[in-house]
């Protein structure tokens, strides 16, 4: 059973407010949606459980491996999409796939026929031997997603995964995840509430570093509204939106 | 009014933005401990045999030649890179946007250029009090601070504009621009002295040479001409005497030449507009198939017909072995330095080579190998930092064993180049049964790209390895001095050991990268 255990988790920047603070998740299989306002900290522990940053406390477990000593036990079980990254803008989308894949550690010919899949998978078959620095961001964000998946990930860690998708590509990006997501561990980031409720049926609220709330959309909306939120607000396009909006709200007020 | 007012803007947002980074306090560390050199009498001044008596005038004298010389050449590799700053930040697109005039833009990363500059000439002129309270007599502030004001700050200034010039002018803002410059500053010291050509004094080291030359003559008729500054203690022989100076005898056409240099490099800055691009980046060169009469919005399709359903085969191969994944990762590095160079750079290092088989194996290794391991700089230069440069760091450091199996790959395909830019050298060393010279060649060809590799890991930029590379390939191969001659360009840099010590330095360079992108990795 595929298991992230994350406990007390800490991280601290000098001379900025604390980014993340004694943070506690508990992930199996399936789609954890991570919903959050800017600076809440989303990207901070994104780049914790993807190896890329260390916390200052804490810890983080893989099926039972602490990530933070073994980080190369689930560096090879992980697809990571980070928030902001860049290319190699002189590769095509191809040599660029073949690269990381060979970084990634898979075998040649299987990394072959899954970068030809994948590039079916998010649309740039034409444009494949086209140099990168070409592309429009959100061909390079297709890319983006398309290395993520390089390596048939048992952990998928995507930040921000839809910014620059068109409408359509949007929601076969949703509808990808919901496809991938039985046998494995996703962690889908964003501040966007409907690619969240699409794509998730289990979500985390965090703000100032913290865990506010945490259950599926309907659980949610009963949280928020035992804690006060108001019926209906005007502002909010769905119901987990408006619950969304009172829970950061009274983040904000509790960190004032 | 508003134009200056932008002007002023641009120079004190980016001045700003570069004091609060880390490596401007490394800069005035730099600068402190060269101020720590000449309080110590580390940084002499000589003039033939003889040197003058430390007084106000001498101490104010060397820190100016120290910064004319020293911080003329790396302070332009100091400020030069606030252009590219704006674009890699997009800052730039903001400004591009804005009624800002090009020559305002220049003009304003000429002053923050300046003001940087400055404030390392503040930093070592504090060395000229100092050095006469510890070691000489006379506190005339005039006489002392007068060449820091009419000698190094405009000569600063020209510095300044050149970097502004050579950032706009896209073929010079990378790789080849930094190392373009050490020529061109070579051009601008010696031309001025060896000439006797005053109009072409930018760094004023003419000025000062033709007075205390005077006060040298005055006091040792035998004195000639030389004029020389050493650092660091390696001039052995003591001086012969001393002679007092007292100053430059500044008058009005001489202050107005010297002043002349501020309006220059503010010329300079507003040449550099003319090839400035605005940001806009449809200019720039991507490798990419010809297509005729293919328009630019038309390069790759935003979308391409319907999109497909999701079809991926599970992973079930077995993990191939170590060897095997080594070698795609370093095809991957070596296509990442070469890719993306144009045709005439191949057919430069091309004809290197012929020359290396061709001319005499003695010329081969002392004239043609520098040559040919200077021009791959730019492949070499963003070994360790390339990451960082195209921010690719999360996506490779978050890959399974990057310390064991990319860096060392980065290492290899960095090898590669320098055997095979100097395999001309490399086989007639074999074919002559030279072990001393092919044991410098291999050396050298150890030992540039780990040098690369260590600074790109610390630094996360290609710049550090460009300048420092630059500089001691010239005082050592090149010059050639044996204690520096790394690739085994001279007999007596290979009589002195140096295949060895640089195959040691190059072991300990490699040691440096390894922790120095274990540290990045770790932030």
């Amino acid at each position: 059973m595929l298991s992230l255990t994350i406990r007390d988790l800490r991280k601290d920047y000098p001379q900025k407010p604390r980014a993340l603070d004694s943070l506690s998740l508990d992930l199996g299989p399936g789609v954890l949606g991570l919903l959050g306002p800017n600076g809440a900290g989303k990207s901070t522990l994104m780049r914790i459980l993807a190896t890329v940053a260390r916390p200052t406390s804490g810890s983080v477990t893989w099926c039972g491996t602490d990530v933070l000593r073994s980080p190369n036990a689930v560096r090879t079980v992980l697809g990571y999409l980070p928030q902001d990254f860049g290319i190699y803008p002189n590769l095509t989308a191809v040599e660029f796939l073949e690269y990381l894949a060979a970084v990634r550690g898979l075998p040649a010919v299987a990394a072959r026929r899954r970068i030809e899949e994948l590039l079916v998978l998010v649309n740039l078959v034409d444009a494949r031997k086209r140099p990168l620095g070409g592309y429009s961001g959100g061909m390079r964000q297709r890319v983006g997603v398309a290395q993520a998946l390089l390596n048939d990930p048992k952990l998928l860690i995507v930040d921000e995964p839809t910014v620059g998708l068109d409408p359509e590509e949007r929601v076969r990006f949703r509808e990808l995840l919901l496809e991938l997501s039985g046998e494995r561990v996703v962690l889908l980031s964003t501040h966007i509430v409907s690619d969240v409720e699409a794509a998730a049926s289990d979500i985390a609220i965090i703000a100032g570093g913290k865990l506010i709330a945490r259950g599926d959309p309907t659980a949610l909306v009963r949280q928020a509204r035992e804690r006060g939120a108001p019926e209906a607000d005007a502002r909010a396009r769905s119901p987990l939106e408006a619950a969304y909006l009172f829970f950061a709200r009274a983040a904000r007020g509790a960190a004032a | 009014m508003s134009g200056a007012r932008a002007l002023c803007a641009i120079a004190r947002a980016d001045f700003l933005e570069r004091v609060r980074r880390s490596s401007f306090l490394v800069t005035l560390a730099a600068t402190g401990w060269l101020g720590w050199l000449v309080v110590r009498g580390q940084v002499t001044l000589r003039l033939g045999s003889y040197t003058g008596a430390v007084n106000d005038a001498w101490a104010g004298g060397l820190v100016a030649v120290t910064l004319s010389v020293i911080v003329s050449l790396a302070g332009f590799w100091v400020v030069k890179g606030s252009v590219e700053r704006d674009r890699a930040t997009r800052v730039g697109e903001i400004l591009a946007a804005t009624p800002l005039s090009k020559p305002a833009y220049t003009l304003g990363k000429l002053l923050s250029n300046f003001a940087v500059l400055s404030a390392i000439v503040v930093v070592l002129a504090l060395a000229a009090p100092v050095l006469v309270f510890f070691q000489g007599e006379g506190m005339r502030l005039g006489v002392m601070f007068s060449p820091f004001l009419l000698i190094a700050l405009p000569a600063m200034a020209v510095v300044a504009a050149f970097a502004v010039l050579f950032e706009t002018f896209r073929p010079l803002s990378g790789g080849a621009g930094n190392v373009l410059w050490f020529f061109v500053w070579n051009g601008i010291v010696a031309l001025p002295l060896t000439a006797g050509w005053p109009k072409a004094d930018m760094t004023g080291l003419l000025v000062l040479y033709q007075s205390m030359g005077a006060a040298a003559r005055a006091s040792f008729p035998d004195y000639a001409r030389d004029f020389s500054l050493t650092i660091a203690g390696l001039e052995e022989n003591p001086a012969r005497g001393t002679f007092v100076w007292n100053g430059i005898d500044w008058n009005a056409e001489l202050i107005a030449s010297r002043l002349a240099w501020f309006v220059i490099a503010g010329l300079i800055a507003v040449v550099a507009a003319f090839p400035f691009d605005r940001f806009d980046e449809s200019g720039r060169r991507v490798r990419r198939p010809k297509a005729p009469g293919e328009s630019e919005t038309e390069r790759v399709p935003a979308t391409t017909g319907p999109l497909p359903r999701a079809h991926l085969t599970p992973l079930t191969s077995a993990s191939p072995s170590f060897l095997e994944l080594f070698r795609r990762v370093y095809r991957g590095e070596l296509r990442l330095m070469l890719r993306g160079r144009p045709w005439w750079f191949w057919a430069v290092a091309l004809g290197l080579l012929v020359a290396e088989l061709l001319v005499p194996l003695e010329i081969a290794r002392a004239r043609i190998l520098p040559f040919a391991w200077i021009w791959p700089i730019v492949l070499w230069s963003g070994m360790g930092s390339r990451e960082t440069r195209d921010g690719t760091e999360d996506l490779v450091f978050s890959a399974p064993r990057p310390l064991a199996l990319q860096l060392p790959a980065v290492y290899l395909a960095g090898v590669t180049i320098a055997l095979a830019a100097g395999a001309g050298v490399g086989v007639r060393c074999l074919a002559t049964l030279s072990p001393g010279a092919f044991a410098g060649w291999l050396a050298g060809a150890l030992f540039v790209p780990a040098l690369a590799l260590a600074l790109g890991a610390w630094s996360g930029a290609s710049k550090p390895f460009e300048a420092l590379y630059t500089v001691l390939w010239y005082i050592g191969p090149l010059q050639p001095t044996p204690a520096l001659d790394f690739m085994g360009a001279s007999d007596a840099g290979v009589a002195a050991a140096m295949p060895a010590v640089t195959a040691l330095a190059a072991v300990g360079l490699l040691g440096m990268a390894v922790l120095g992108r274990r540290v990045r990795m770790n932030r």
